[in-house]
């Protein structure tokens, strides 16, 4: 169950960044997993899920690109791409 | 109103920076690590304890469990010199285990290290312990869907080591159907059916290993 120590991470870099937007909620963010991390989809959505309520981004959508392995340096790293704030 | 922040930032895995460090450690002193996934019981201690005497010297053996040293008294036994971790709870080994182990466990003079991971075909694919290669064991008496249900352990493997073979009269299961599931993950990937018992497939896996070994050097 590694997908929770990634949703950890993911969500510390989501409040920093939303940070500077103290208004805003966060409403989507977008991730691209390599194929070696071997993420479970359903299981970093539902970590995530549990470790954000009562934060900013509660309630986010999690869009997650699984890419296919490639033998380069993204096969074995979790990018976020874009994080979508509402108002 | 909605604002969308790009990034691009990368996340990575807890132990990653540690593995690529022990990576370049085991790459230093020539050692090349095989990280040996498989469910409990799937015959990776036997396997080594068949491979053992072919590599005396020239080989070590880490073990993974959550409790006992049996596995390594089995693998000194065997001939080759061992370290047990005991995971206590954990599901997995971590590269931080192996950094530990190694604080102890003396690597000088090898070439070879395999690492046998907690029984269990799930986790064990996430973790990254420095090693050049992941193998999967898979047993002909737990059933051939396994490659299909576990495409990940599948996906991050080298080769699918099919063990117990000399059971296979006794047992419904097609080695064609392991061998195109797993493949399924990764094409072309080489399957070596095993037995500790009457030593087939043996010798074929330990000289694609070393091939492998000196590929890599
Ligand atoms: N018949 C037969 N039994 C085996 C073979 N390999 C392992 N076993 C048996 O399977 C059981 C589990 O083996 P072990 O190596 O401890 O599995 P591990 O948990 O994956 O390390 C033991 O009772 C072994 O004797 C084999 O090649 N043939
Ligand atoms: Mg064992």
């Amino acid at each position: 169950m590694h997908e929770m120590s990634f949703a950890e991470e993911v969500l510390d870099v989501v409040l920093r960044e939303a940070s500077a937007y103290p208004d805003a909620r966060i409403g989507r963010v977008r991730v691209r997993v390599g194929a070696l991390l071997a993420i479970e989809p359903a299981s970093l959505r539902f970590s995530l899920e549990a470790i954000s309520l009562d934060t900013p981004a509660e309630g986010a959508e999690l869009e997650i690109i699984e890419e296919p392995l490639d033998g380069g340096a993204g096969d074995g790293a979790l990018t976020i791409e874009e994080i979508e704030l509402s108002e | 109103m909605s604002k969308t922040i790009k990034l691009e930032q990368k996340v990575q895995a807890k132990g990653h920076e540690l593995a690529a460090e022990l990576r370049e450690l085991f790459r230093s002193k020539g050692i090349f690590v095989v990280n040996l996934i498989g469910s409990p019981g799937s015959g990776k201690t036997t396997l080594l304890q068949a491979i053992a005497p072919k590599v005396r010297g020239r080989a070590a053996v880490i073990e993974g469990d959550l409790a006992t040293d049996v596995d390594k008294r089995r693998i000194e036994e065997a001939g080759l010199r061992a370290h047990q971790i005991n995971t206590v709870g954990a599901c997995h080994l971590d590269a931080m285990m192996v950094r530990d182990a190694l604080e102890t466990f003396s690597i000088e003079g090898i070439d070879l290290l395999f690492i046998e991971n907690v029984g269990n075909l799930v986790c064990p694919a996430s973790f990254e312990l420095g090693e050049d290669i992941k193998v999967a064991v898979v047993s002909v008496t737990e059933g051939d869907d396994k490659p299909a249900k576990y495409p990940k352990a599948m996906r991050v493997a080298s080769a699918l080591i099919v063990t117990k073979a000399d059971l296979l009269p006794h047992v419904r299961c097609d080695i064609d159907r392991m061998t195109r599931d797993a493949r399924e993950q990764v094409p072309d990937m080489p399957v070596f059916v095993t037995s500790a018992e009457d030593g087939q497939g043996v010798d074929d896996l330990l000289a694609w290993i070393l091939e492998r070994a000196r590929a890599r050097a």
